[in-house]
């Protein structure tokens, strides 16, 4: 039992660059962006004069603009999370349960662009979507009326979609595949149909991945900067690109910093929310 | 027969909804790839005939060269200290009894959940005053942080499923800590910290807002240099460019996901 004592020492020494870096580098600027929100917002040059003073939180709650983006984030957090869950789900059953060449092929492509940045998926949306893009080219070749999409609501919302779904798709894909499929077969051995045997056996086994992928999709985007500001119009701006305008055009992080803390709320609640009933093991296990 | 039918035409639209789906997944790639080949000056379909100039252009174009090698050094150095740090996390949290294990996780894991912007006024915060926004290590420090819970989990993750008898044998044999960690455990972590790397570095390389608030505009990463050329002219370069960074993206990240489930599983 000799090396006890240099062992424990030990690893209080191997734990220490790993959390002096999250201490100083994460922890402590998630500590000031709270002090830097009670500061004074500039007048003129600077970025914030130290300070204590509530009138930014009650600026939020005063001028109806902000409000109004706090709304519109969860509303488009709402829409594309919905939408999401519908459509990625068939896709994400076919991937699970397939075992064709196609099947293998679609599971490499999803993962390929995973993490493709969103400039470029944002981007390809506006090369389809706009006046003389794909669409309207083709809906005019078919002598169609061509429609106006982009820089639209919508356009936003196709982008969302687009840039979130692979997450979605991954996450239900393994809950998918952990169901064994001989309670499928039993199922359908008993006599229920493929309709019946999926309604009752295998959606009610994929709710939790349901609820985490959903989760996943709602958190990436109320965070999202990229998609709104290239395919939207600025009444489609919601959080994430308000709190880049206050800190990095209007200088003022004392704003910047009250936002952040409004979504960094709505994504804390959603996280917790989801991770109680659902168990955080499964939330992250991609 | 009239139910052999239903459950037919049942599969033909599952068939059809699921071929429309991997056909969303690919069409807006394929179009890029498409765009990328026109012969003229702008973005515009159909192609005006095929060529290879905007590929050929991109080696000798500066700024996408000097933006591309930017990205490349943020993201090894990122990666390099995000996988040290993570991984050293890891192994610690596996290893041994802690009193604030949970705590140590949590805030290892919780740059994942956060939303990039917030995290980069977070960075701003702290880095206005210490004078390292606008600066290169500015960025490399934010993309650590931000990419720090990859390696941690994946490390985590090939820690927990190694048979724990391996390292008592080898202690019985006669081996301490540091020869047992060389000898046994890091080789078999091996794989997922390489997996960790990359899933780090693809995740600074294609990452935007973060870099963009901490750099300002005196660090010019990829997609900072496509993001400000969109706002200016649509021009079949970013098409290129676009395609050339999706394949390596999807290159790089198909083959970490391999090597993390190898690592895994070969435990």
């Amino acid at each position: 039992m000799g090396p006890a004592l240099p062992r424990t020492s030990g690893k209080y020494l191997l734990l220490l660059p790993g959390a002096a870096f999250l201490a100083v580098f994460f922890l402590v600027p998630l500590c000031l962006v709270v002090v830097h929100s009670f500061y004074i917002s500039p007048s003129g040059a600077g970025m914030y004069e130290p300070g204590f003073t509530l009138d930014n939180y009650l600026r939020l709650v005063q001028e109806s603009y902000y409000a109004g983006r706090v709304v519109a984030t969860l509303k488009f957090g709402i829409i594309v999370t919905a939408i999401t869950a519908v459509i990625g789900y068939p896709l994400a059953y076919y991937l699970a349960r397939g075992r064709s060449l196609v099947c293998q092929a679609g599971l490499v492509l999803l993962l390929g662009t995973l993490y493709v940045t969103y400039v470029i998926r944002a981007f390809a949306w506006s090369v389809i979507l706009s006046d003389n893009g794909v669409v309207n080219t083709l809906l005019h070749a078919l002598g169609a009326e061509g429609v106006s999409l982009y820089p639209g609501t919508w356009a936003v919302v196709a982008g969302l979609i687009y840039s979130f779904y692979p997450f979605y798709v991954i996450t239900v894909f393994a809950t998918i595949r952990n169901i064994d499929p001989s309670l499928e077969e039993a199922s359908q051995a008993l006599g229920a149909g493929r309709l019946r045997t999926f309604w009752y056996v295998t959606l009610p086994l994929s709710k939790y991945g349901i609820m985490a992928g959903s989760m996943w999709v709602f958190v990436l985007t109320v965070g999202s900067f990229v998609n709104p500001v290239i395919l939207g119009k600025p009444r489609d701006w919601f959080l994430p690109v308000i709190i880049e305008q206050q800190v990095q055009q209007e200088l003022n992080v004392p704003f910047g910093s009250v936002l952040s803390l409004v979504l960094m709320a709505i994504v804390a609640l959603t996280v917790t929310a989801v991770a109680r009933t659902v168990g955080l093991r499964r939330v992250w296990r991609q | 027969m009239a139910g052999r039918r239903r459950i037919d035409a049942g599969r033909a639209v599952f068939a059809i909804v699921v071929g429309l789906l991997l056909l969303y997944l690919v069409f807006p790639v394929a179009v890029l790839a498409y765009m990328s080949l026109t012969a003229g000056e702008t973005l515009t379909f159909p192609i005006e005939g095929f060529s290879l100039e905007w590929y050929t252009g991109l080696a000798t174009n500066d700024s996408y060269v000097n933006a591309a090698v930017t990205s490349i050094v943020i993201g090894v150095s990122a990666a390099a200290i995000s996988c040290t740090l993570g991984g050293l996390l890891a192994y610690v949290v596996a290893s041994y009894e802690l009193p604030f294990k949970g705590v140590l996780s949590a805030l290892a894991i919780s740059p994942l959940f956060l939303p990039p912007v917030t995290l980069g006024v977070a960075f701003l915060n702290l880095f206005l005053p210490m004078r390292l926004a606008e600066t290169l290590l500015g960025v490399i420090i934010a993309h650590s942080v931000f990419t720090i819970p990859f390696p941690f989990v994946l490390t985590l993750r090939a820690l927990a499923d190694m048979n724990p008898e391996l390292k008592s044998a080898a202690m019985n044999l006669g081996a301490n800590t540091w020869q047992s960690f060389r000898t046994v455990e890091f080789p078999l972590m091996l794989p997922s910290v390489v997996a960790g790397f990359i899933f780090a570095f693809g995740m600074s390389f294609n990452e935007f807002i973060i870099a963009q608030l901490v750099a300002g505009y005196s660090v010019t990463t990829l997609t900072i240099q496509i993001f400000s050329s969109l706002r200016y002219a649509l021009s079949p370069y970013i098409a290129a460019v676009a395609v050339v960074m999706i394949l390596a993206t999807a290159i790089l990240t198909v083959f970490a996901a391999w090597l993390a489930r190898r690592g895994s599983s070969s435990l």
